[in-house]
Order: C-alpha cells, then sequence, then structure tokens
C-alpha cells in the first residue's frame, strides 16, 4: 500500500498539474519528428569560428619555417 | 485501464501524464540544441494551453508555457539563429554555458562529463557519431530523460538518480544566465519553461 500510495499521488500530481498537456508536447515533437535525430544533430552542427587550414594559415606556417 | 500499470511492465503504454514528461523533454531537447525553425515556432504558437488546477507549481508551468507559445508566435527564425549564436556560442566564451560542466561542482576524481559518460554507458547509450556536442549538453541531458521515460522505461528511481544529479542543479543556473542574459529574448521564454518543468520534476519525483 505504501508503494501504490506515492505513485497515485505523483499521479494526480502531475496530472493536476495539466499533463493533459501530453496531446501539445506530442503534437509538436510529432510534427518536428519528421526532423529526425540525425537532422537535429546536423543543426546542432554550427560553423567553426576557430582554427581553419587556409591559404593565408599556410604561407605563415611557410615563413616560420627556418 | 488497470491502475496497476508500471513503468517496468514490457508492453506498457505510458500512463498519460509520463508521456508528457517525456514529450516536454524532447521539446526541450530540441531547442536546446539548435535554434527551432519556422515550422516548430508554427508548432509551439498553435499549441494547446497547458490546463492547470490553480496549485502553485502547476500554475507557474501553464503561464511560462503560454509565455513560450506567444514568443513562439513572435519570433522570427533568422533572428533567433542569431540569438542563439550570441547566447550560447558567442566568440570566445558564449555568454551562456550550455554544457552541465559549468554549472556542477568537479569531484576530485571525475569532471561530469565523464560521469555523464559512464552513466551512458551503464544504460548502453552513447552519443550518435553525428552528433558534436558533448554529452553534458543540457539539451542531450533532456534527450537522456526522454529516453529513459519513454524507450527504456526506467524506474522512476533510476530516473530520478539522472535528474537529481544532472538536470536539477543544473536548470536552475542556466536559467537564471539566460534570463539576465541581455541578448536574450526567446530563449528567455524557453529558459523560464524549462525551469518551471524542471521544478514540477522535482516535486513529482518527491511524491
Amino acid at each position: 500500500m505504501s508503494e501504490r500510495s506515492p505513485r497515485l499521488s505523483r499521479r494526480n500530481f502531475l496530472l493536476s498539474v495539466g499533463a493533459g498537456g501530453a496531446a501539445t508536447a506530442a503534437a509538436i515533437v510529432a510534427k518536428t519528428s519528421s526532423e529526425t535525430p540525425a537532422a537535429v544533430a546536423a543543426t546542432g552542427k554550427r560553423p567553426s569560428r576557430g582554427y581553419q587550414v587556409t591559404e593565408h594559415v599556410n604561407n605563415y606556417y611557410r615563413t616560420t619555417k627556418v | 485501464m488497470s491502475a496497476d500499470a508500471t513503468p517496468l511492465q514490457s508492453v506498457a503504454t505510458l500512463p498519460p501524464e509520463e508521456a508528457a514528461r517525456a514529450n516536454f523533454y524532447g521539446l526541450l531537447a530540441r531547442l536546446f540544441y539548435a535554434p527551432p525553425d519556422a515550422a516548430l515556432l508554427a508548432a509551439l504558437a498553435g499549441a494547446g494551453e497547458i490546463v492547470a488546477e490553480d496549485e502553485s507549481a502547476g500554475a507557474a508551468l501553464a503561464l511560462a508555457w503560454r509565455d513560450l507559445m506567444l514568443a513562439a508566435a513572435a519570433a522570427d527564425p533568422q533572428a533567433l539563429v542569431e540569438e542563439y549564436e550570441t547566447l550560447f556560442i558567442g566568440t570566445g566564451k558564449a555568454p551562456v554555458s550550455l554544457y552541465a560542466g559549468s554549472y556542477l561542482a568537479r569531484s576530485a576524481l571525475d569532471a561530469p562529463l565523464a560521469e555523464v559518460r559512464s552513466l551512458l554507458a551503464q544504460r548502453r547509450l552513447a552519443r550518435r557519431v553525428t552528433v558534436n556536442e558533448p554529452e553534458d549538453h543540457f539539451g542531450a541531458l533532456c534527450e537522456l530523460m526522454r529516453h529513459l521515460i519513454a524507450e527504456q522505461q526506467a524506474t522512476l528511481e533510476e530516473q530520478n538518480a539522472v535528474f537529481e544529479r544532472f538536470l536539477w542543479p543544473v536548470a536552475e543556473p542556466l536559467c537564471n544566465a539566460v534570463a539576465t542574459a541581455s541578448r536574450a529574448n526567446f530563449y528567455r521564454s524557453v529558459a523560464s519553461f524549462a525551469n518551471a518543468f524542471v521544478e514540477v520534476e522535482y516535486a513529482a519525483f518527491r511524491m
């Protein structure tokens, strides 16, 4: 019984805060899941602002050779 | 429908409130990984309201959700790309870090990132090779929660272990950092929703 009542009060709590939001968020997630996780990962990729090999950089390296 | 259904049953359909949690985590993961595109913004703007009984944590969640819907309706996708880059990427050091490691104390043995990796390994999960973000990215942690709830059907104890270690202590400082960042706009609403949701989670785990 002590197993059951925590679960029940948790359930009631979640339902009372509006887990009718389930339909809401589910619809949103479903609509955007045409973006596959791989696509989400791809959008997570961002342009590098750091080091990039360019001719300018290679020229510099050339000048450092003794 | 039997009230006895537990998350451990292999054929369980998730109870609606647990499915809702998973979905919210999924949405937060998506929003923190990258700025939403026009389609997602439209979906958010057109979403139904959360209806809460007049209970303090619930009311905060419903309000934060409505705020997010309104922010989504007003948002311009290109401006959002810039906002996201400005806040979370920046030039040099980002104004707001999305990495749990920035908010968690290092233990003597393991950095938080190493802890997350070890936890993932225990659960036979790993970062997708195509994903560039380290595993302690807040979006990744939300995705982990979603996965635990909806796909691994982890017990509440297992979920709470992850939540308490990696989400609960990170959400508030992270969301506060967003809230106080001068260039935050749409993401202010995302952060306040994330915070309200994490509060609800915290309370629910304690029941």
